[in-house]
């Protein structure tokens, strides 16, 4: 049955101010849809009762939960593909200079899913920067669920999953046939360490980073939850490190101390000199 | 957690497909190099008589287009092609899948093998007329682009057809969008894992995977599929996919592909009318 046009006026004004997304009136059957099965989850007989209880408490959590079945896209190797040719091209190619002295790498994935995103970041460190293999390089990949983690460790991926945005030629070169699956190679897993982690907890045990990935996270969080969470950021993020959104994420209006760099079809963002 | 697909299920629903016939497969990746010798496709294609003596008859029938009759297989590829002749040996190998209905979408059981026919004589068309463009496996990605209708089919609940619907209706989604936006997966990303599961090239398994979406694909091919799925549902009288208030393929926009394969608008008539010929002509003989 349609939402009728209030309760998808909340749903969609809450969306559009959690995650920048617009749900024109035409898409009223996608939210049906995707809350529908949360609904069901929640106990309730339709999408009419979850905006109903939505509105009676803005505390239980509902609202976090509408705007992840709203705005959840599964992840995927290279997804968007163009922040990585920026790391591939530009970031670690200077960061690899910078760190020439100390030669040691950190970076962060936060909100890691099934693990494709710090994946993605070790394939490019093998396949392009090979030399630099004797260094301390590690990728922390972190996530709410224990279930993904479990997941991401295992580095196992089905065929559908590879067809997603991994080149061929490092699905030979890293990868090997696990009956209908495909394993990632150990040389690949071992750079990553996947931990749990709550991004609204207060300490969350990350040591000093060079590069952070936080892609199509903040979205799911209202704006002062967002401007804590870059506030923490801000702290652990070296003074020359970099920090990776989502395409459509920006840290405008939530934290002055970052710049935004533009690259050729994407862009990041840089601590503001003092 | 949304209504959809159990990614994992259907991709073993996909590997328990027949197997394509290992010649078929080795033929495809034969025609990958453009040095590849003609005695080894002979020789794979010979070493089968009843394949030999289906492609003789195609070949002397008016498809060959020849009155001097061809006797043997060597002559069947310099008359038809090579691209043409794997494309009817595999043709061959998955007539029996092809020919059923189609489980979920409710497609009658010639309609499906009409509608890929079509497709496939619409890529051969279209490659001999594009100036960008060349390759010898479009017949057989074309041939085979909804392959994987075939096992997406066997998950849509009629739940999930409801929500699909009013996605193509509410949403003025095409089909396929519909089932990326639902399902999270489309039945061109299906048919790619099951090209893959048959050893066939990598050409033909992103001509199928992208065969809605040419702009993601990174390969020519993309773009003939696309356009021959266009044209063979221009030709049909009653499309599957058209529902009223929806985007039906008919309309699908065409000027991309036309201007990345060099293709005057103007020839795709003459693209229908070589599939008219080629149907014509070829579904019985391999009926």
């Amino acid at each position: 049955m349609p939402l009728d046009s209030t309760d998808f006026e909340f749903v969609s004004s809450l969306v559009l101010k959690r995650s920048a997304i617009v749900l024109e009136p035409e898409k009223n059957y996608l939210v049906e849809s995707r809350l529908l099965p949360l609904a069901r989850r929640e106990g309730l007989s339709s999408v009419a009762e979850l905006v109903a209880r939505m509105r009676a408490d803005s505390m239980n959590g509902l609202q976090q939960k509408v705007v992840e079945a709203m705005t959840t896209n599964e992840t995927s190797f290279f997804r968007d593909l163009n922040p990585f040719e920026a790391l591939r091209k530009v970031v670690l190619p200077e960061m690899f200079q910078r760190r020439a002295a100390e030669r040691r790498l950190q970076i962060w994935c936060s909100a890691s899913s099934t693990g494709q995103e710090p994946y993605s970041i070790s394939l490019i460190l093998r396949e392009h920067f090979p030399g630099f293999a004797d260094w301390k390089i590690g990728i922390v990949a972190s996530d709410l669920s224990t279930d993904v983690l479990a997941r991401a460790r295992k580095g196992c991926y089905s065929q559908l999953e590879v067809n997603r945005g991994l080149p061929a030629p490092l699905l030979v070169k890293y990868f090997q046939r696990q009956g209908t699956e495909w394993q990632l190679k150990e040389e690949v897993r071992r750079l990553v360490e996947f931990r749990q982690l709550n991004l609204i907890d207060g300490a969350w045990g990350i040591a000093a980073t060079d590069i952070v990935f936080i892609r199509n996270v903040l979205i799911y969080f209202d704006v002062p939850t967002k401007k804590v969470i870059l506030q923490k950021i801000r702290q652990l993020l070296r003074p020359d490190g970099y920090l990776f959104l989502g395409g459509a994420e920006t840290t405008l209006n939530l934290d002055d101390s970052f710049e935004r760099i533009s690259f050729e079809r994407s862009g990041c963002y840089r601590l503001r000199k003092p | 957690m949304y209504l959809s697909v159990d990614h994992d299920l259907l991709v073993r629903s996909a590997y328990q497909l027949p197997p394509l016939p290992q010649s078929a497969a080795r033929l495809a990746h034969l025609l990958t190099t453009d040095d590849s010798d003609i005695r080894e496709i002979i020789s794979v294609i010979e070493y089968d008589p009843t394949l030999t003596m289906k492609l003789l008859r195609v070949a002397n029938s008016a498809i060959g287009g020849s009155r001097h009759r061809i006797g043997t297989v060597r002559e069947a590829l310099i008359r038809l092609g090579t691209g043409t002749v794997v494309g009817f040996v595999v043709a061959s190998s998955v007539r029996p899948l092809l020919g059923k209905r189609i489980p979920g979408y409710n497609i009658p059981e010639t309609e499906f093998w009409k509608h890929s026919l079509a497709a496939a004589f619409a890529a051969e068309a279209i490659q001999a007329h594009s100036a960008n463009w060349t390759g010898r496996l479009a017949f057989t990605a074309a041939l085979l682009h909804d392959i994987g209708k075939l096992v997406l089919g066997q998950f849509l609940t009629p739940e999930l057809l409801a929500w699909l619907e009013r996605a193509v209706t509410d949403g003025k989604q095409a089909a396929f969008q519909a089932e990326a936006e639902i399902l999270s997966l489309h039945h061109g990303e299906a048919g790619g894992v099951i090209a893959q599961h048959w050893g066939l090239p990598d050409s033909i398994v992103r001509g199928i995977a992208h065969h809605h979406d040419p702009e993601n694909g990174e390969d020519g091919i993309c773009y003939v599929t696309y356009l021959a799925n266009v044209v063979a549902h221009r030709l049909e009288s009653d499309p599957r996919e058209e529902r009223p208030g929806s985007q039906p393929t008919v309309l699908a926009k065409v000027d991309p592909a036309l201007e990345w394969l060099g293709l005057a608008e103007e020839s795709l008539r003459s693209v229908s009318d070589e599939v008219q010929k080629g149907l014509q002509a070829l579904s019985s003989q391999l009926d």
